[in-house]
């Protein structure tokens, strides 16, 4: 694919505002995540006992929880846990179901009917009580949570992805590579994915702030992988204590909110920035 | 109109298939013997045999696949270990409390959203417009346990405006209207926060859907006839706006329930949700993927649900 769609977008994505002021925030978010063991002021799960339920001082900007584990640092490791944990399952997803709805899109016929069949049926079924079950009977971890999101995801991606395919398939760009006696698989690989990615691509961010939802709702509940910090588990804690404590429940979810927020707000001003980029052609 | 009723039922059919079908293969993929995670660990050994014997275990997996969907497809859902009732009983004692939470927080949100939604519109460009909007965007964005939990942190423990856990106040012994109001009560914090999240969203529908509605030709046709501006603009734009709006509520109704799961957890609603919670920490596994199926089917029918009101906004719309 050449730079300038790319570049053009970017021009487009350059003057939303918000949509900028988001994409730095998600920016100094995934430095956050991967900088954690540097930033983080005391080791997450570091219990201090004589410590617990401090409200938010200068050593401890937010607060302690009932272990006297240190709330900023479990928000800046949940941080790492969450954005991952997205970021694996949104690839796993977007891996399997590119060429699903590439394959959909381009032959149609029995394949096609059997996988958008597929794909309603998953559209129906609410992610997360899939997720929630296999969750329960297979252990809390991580990599499971991972495969799981990923194995349900990716009928969204095809079913939009088929549909672009369907719609780029009838330009003549693709005729005249047909006609030129190109291999499906090169008009699949050069033509269809590199012209008909885009509207996956706005959905990426989206689906994100999706499963960092999903996740953090596990956590509450206490489906989260106990040997790793969540901002669902320290919600979980957190509503142990909601008696004693006012800060364990608000900064994890603030955390929670504000990466959501993010992902959306990028997420829509790549929506503009792209449909405006169609509308010009 | 019948016809497509039953048409429509038997489109539920294949997602009912789909959901035993993940039931069935996460029993056998899962470590251990089936009979075990059928019955709990404590069941003893007359249990296990019998349960064997019922869902044929000993014999090839295909001929354990085609008895286990019949009896799923005759709601045979197995027994709940916890509460050695039938799955399906004890699921269906908890759906009316989970009915009344969804289906409270579902009408004030698309009345309360909608309603919003077209205001803005109204107001386009200014200062209701814009906050609007931006809470819309952000409480979106907002997981709905951690508003729950939030509100309960501030009206019940905080304020004590109000009760926290629960549907009823036990000990009370209300009867009639004020065992009515008392539920009411119960019922406040978790419908409205289950119903504010939604309502950002169906706000934001109703308001793009609008805008849209309003640049279209025959807009310019009905103002050109000479018609107010309130008609145009009630009759002509917002029908028209109603159907992607209907459209994507019909969508929105796995997160209603994925939603209330949680909620319930956080406010101790005995519905549905709460069961599900209990069900994973006893790990009683023929509940939770009863539970599975149960919302799966919900889900399918408020869909449903959805389908039918396109008729009465749409009279272009005729279900054969």
């Amino acid at each position: 694919m050449d730079k300038s769609p790319l570049l053009r977008i970017w021009t487009r994505f350059r003057h939303e505002k918000l949509a900028l002021g988001a994409l730095a925030v998600m920016i100094g978010l995934l430095l956050v995540a991967i900088l954690a063991p540097a930033i983080a002021p005391y080791e997450p799960f570091a219990a201090h006992p004589e410590l617990s339920l401090k409200p938010p001082t200068t050593g401890f900007p937010f607060g302690t929880d009932h272990l006297g584990r240190d709330v900023l640092s479990g928000v800046i490791w949940g941080a790492r846990t969450s954005i991952s944990t997205s970021f694996a399952s949104i690839a796993l997803s977007t891996l399997i179901g590119i060429p699903i709805g590439a394959v959909a899109g381009f032959y149609g016929g029995w394949f096609d009917d059997v996988m958008m069949r597929i794909v309603d049926v998953f559209l129906v079924i609410p992610t997360f009580f899939i997720v929630l079950v296999v969750v329960a009977i297979f252990g809390a971890k991580q990599y499971l949570l991972v495969i799981i999101l990923g194995l349900t995801m990716w009928p969204r991606t095809a079913r939009l992805f088929r549909g672009a395919v369907l719609s780029v398939k009838e330009e003549a760009f693709v005729e005249a590579a047909v006609a030129l006696g190109s291999s499906d698989s090169r008009v699949i690989s050069r033509h269809l994915i590199p012209n008909a990615i885009f509207p996956v691509i706005v959905s990426l961010p989206l689906q994100a702030g999706a499963v960092i939802l999903i996740e953090a709702g596990l956590g509450f509940i206490g489906l989260g992988d106990p040997t790793i910090i969540s901002w669902g588990s320290m919600l979980n804690d957190a509503q142990q204590m909601v008696y004693h404590s006012w800060w364990m429940p608000l900064f994890p979810g603030l955390a929670i909110t504000t990466t959501i927020l993010t992902f959306n707000l990028v997420g829509d001003g790549l929506n503009e920035a792209i449909s405006s980029r169609y509308q010009q052609q | 109109m019948r016809s497509f009723i039953i048409r429509r039922m038997f489109q539920i059919l294949p997602v009912i298939i789909a959901v035993m079908t993940i039931n069935f293969v996460l029993i056998h993929i899962a470590p251990g013997d089936p009979a075990f995670i059928l019955a709990g660990p404590e069941a003893p050994q007359e249990y296990l045999q019998e349960i064997r014997e019922r869902l044929g275990l000993n014999k090839p997996v295909w001929e354990q696949y085609v008895i286990y969907m019949g009896r799923a497809l005759k709601g045979d859902l197995g027994t709940s270990y916890r509460f050695k009732q039938p799955v399906a009983s004890v699921i269906a004692a908890q759906v009316p409390a989970t009915v009344l939470l969804t289906g409270s927080a579902f009408i004030v949100s698309v009345i309360v959203g909608v309603g919003l939604g077209i205001v803005s519109v109204q107001l386009r460009g200014g200062v209701f417009d814009r906050v609007a909007n931006g809470l819309a965007v952000t409480l979106y964005s907002v997981p709905t346990f951690w508003i729950g939990l939030m509100l309960l942190l501030i009206f019940g423990v905080r304020l004590r405006w109000l009760p926290v856990q629960g549907m009823r106040t036990v000990a009370a012994g209300y009867t009639g209207w004020e065992s009515t109001m008392d539920v009411a009560r119960h019922l406040l914090l978790p419908a409205f926060t289950l119903a504010v999240v939604q309502l950002a969203e169906y706000m934001r529908l109703s308001r793009a859907s609008m805008i849209e509605a309003m640049d279209k030709l025959y807009i310019r046709t009905a103002r050109s006839k000479g018609l107010s501006e309130r008609v145009v603009f009630y009759k002509h734009a917002l029908r028209n706006a109603l159907i992607p709006t209907v459209t994507v509520i019909g969508l929105r109704m796995g997160f209603l329930f994925t939603g209330a799961v949680l909620i319930e957890t956080v406010f101790g609603w005995p519905g549905v949700g709460r069961l599900m919670n209990n069900a994973v920490f006893s790990r009683d596994y023929p509940l939770l993927m009863g539970i599975l199926f149960v919302t799966a089917v919900m889900v399918c029918l408020a869909n449903f649900m959805v389908d039918l009101s396109y008729a009465f906004i749409d009279p272009r719309i005729k279900y054969k």
